[in-house]
């Protein structure tokens, strides 16, 4: 059982995140460059955060070309477990693995603090240690973490109960104060929140842990 | 340099002047056409960047400024057997990879140069 996390130029979240799957979790993780394509012998990938290629053009729009995010969508599509944090997320909604896009914050800042969250959906494998309505705070840090979909989206979003996350205040103007969906079946979950800043009791807490460790549940 | 290291799927086409007459056993040299991709976000979505500045014009003595959206323009220049080619591949780029349409619209000017 092994765990990918993937390394755009410009990821700079890739070494929290092991850190916190094989330092602090103990479960065994691996890098993957971005121009790799094999993913034989993983179980999970994590797509970081970071800046990848630069951000340029929009968050997320040339790491969608990625070699390594072809593979992705074989892996995903044969019900592979996919999480995206923070740029990740992102990540995943150019390449259509999840509905809607992140957006300019509503005030405009670049927002680091930790936040409360709402669990909304406690059916995916990620939060399936949560009850729903529980909350608990996760670190975030982005400028453009503005959730944005129509409303046919949300409204299938909610059908699909596929929102998992939502902030208890709002601090970037995400419609209906989105910080996390997941795709239909719940494989893939894309979140602003940083739950691998979460993991170490020295640093930050450990409510992020049952995220990470649904990657190989 | 670029495509190597995004690994962009497209290959850029250079060729110098001296070499096309070689290349081309027509002759015919290939069309090339300027195009300007213009990018703004739709207007259900919030523009606070715009909104900012609309303020500053206010602050600046300009009043009556009641819209203000910012945009991108993308210029491009590219060969193209014609028109109707070069007018598709530019919708491609703009579709899939200079607009996110879910939150973005686009426009195109294209001239032959």
């Amino acid at each position: 059982m092994t765990i990918g996390v993937v390394v755009f130029p410009g990821s700079n979240c890739d070494r929290d995140v092991r850190w916190a799957t094989e330092g602090c979790l103990g479960l065994p993780t691996r890098y993957l460059w971005h121009e790799e394509r094999d993913l034989s012998g993983l179980d999970a990938v994590v797509l970081p955060g970071g800046f990848s290629y630069g951000d340029y053009l929009r968050c997320g729009a040339i790491a969608r070309f990625a070699p390594v995010l072809e593979s992705l969508l074989t892996f995903a599509s044969s019900g592979g477990r996919v999480l995206g944090i923070c740029n990740g997320f992102q990540v995943l909604t150019e390449l259509g693995l999840l509905p809607g896009a992140l957006t300019r914050n509503r005030d405009l800042h670049f927002i680091c603090e930790d936040t409360a969250l709402s669990v909304v959906s406690d059916r995916s494998p990620w939060l399936s240690s949560h009850d729903r309505g529980s909350q608990f705070s996760l670190p975030i840090a982005h400028g453009e973490g503005r959730y944005h979909c129509s409303d046919d989206t949300l409204k299938q979003l909610q059908d699909d109960d596929a929102i998992a996350l939502q902030y208890c205040t709002n601090p970037n103007g995400s419609v209906s104060d989105i910080a996390g969906i997941t795709n239909a079946s719940g494989s893939v979950l894309g979140l602003m929140p940083h739950p691998e800043r979460a993991c170490d009791p020295h640093t930050g807490g450990t409510a992020g842990r049952a995220i990470l460790e649904a990657l190989l549940s | 340099m670029e495509g190597a290291v995004f690994n962009l799927h497209f290959v850029e086409r250079k060729r110098s002047p001296g070499l096309s007459r070689f290349n081309n056993c027509r002759s015919e040299p290939v069309p090339r056409y300027q195009a300007r991709v213009l990018v703004h976000l739709r207007p259900s979505v919030l523009d606070p960047a715009g909104e900012a500045a609309r303020a500053a014009a206010s602050r600046l003595g300009v009043d009556g400024v009641e819209r203000l959206r910012i945009g991108k323009a993308v210029e491009l220049e590219l060969e193209a057997a014609d028109e109707a080619e070069a007018r598709r591949n530019l919708e491609l780029l703009s579709d899939r990879l200079l607009a996110n349409p879910v939150i973005e619209n686009w426009t195109l000017e294209l001239t032959q140069s």
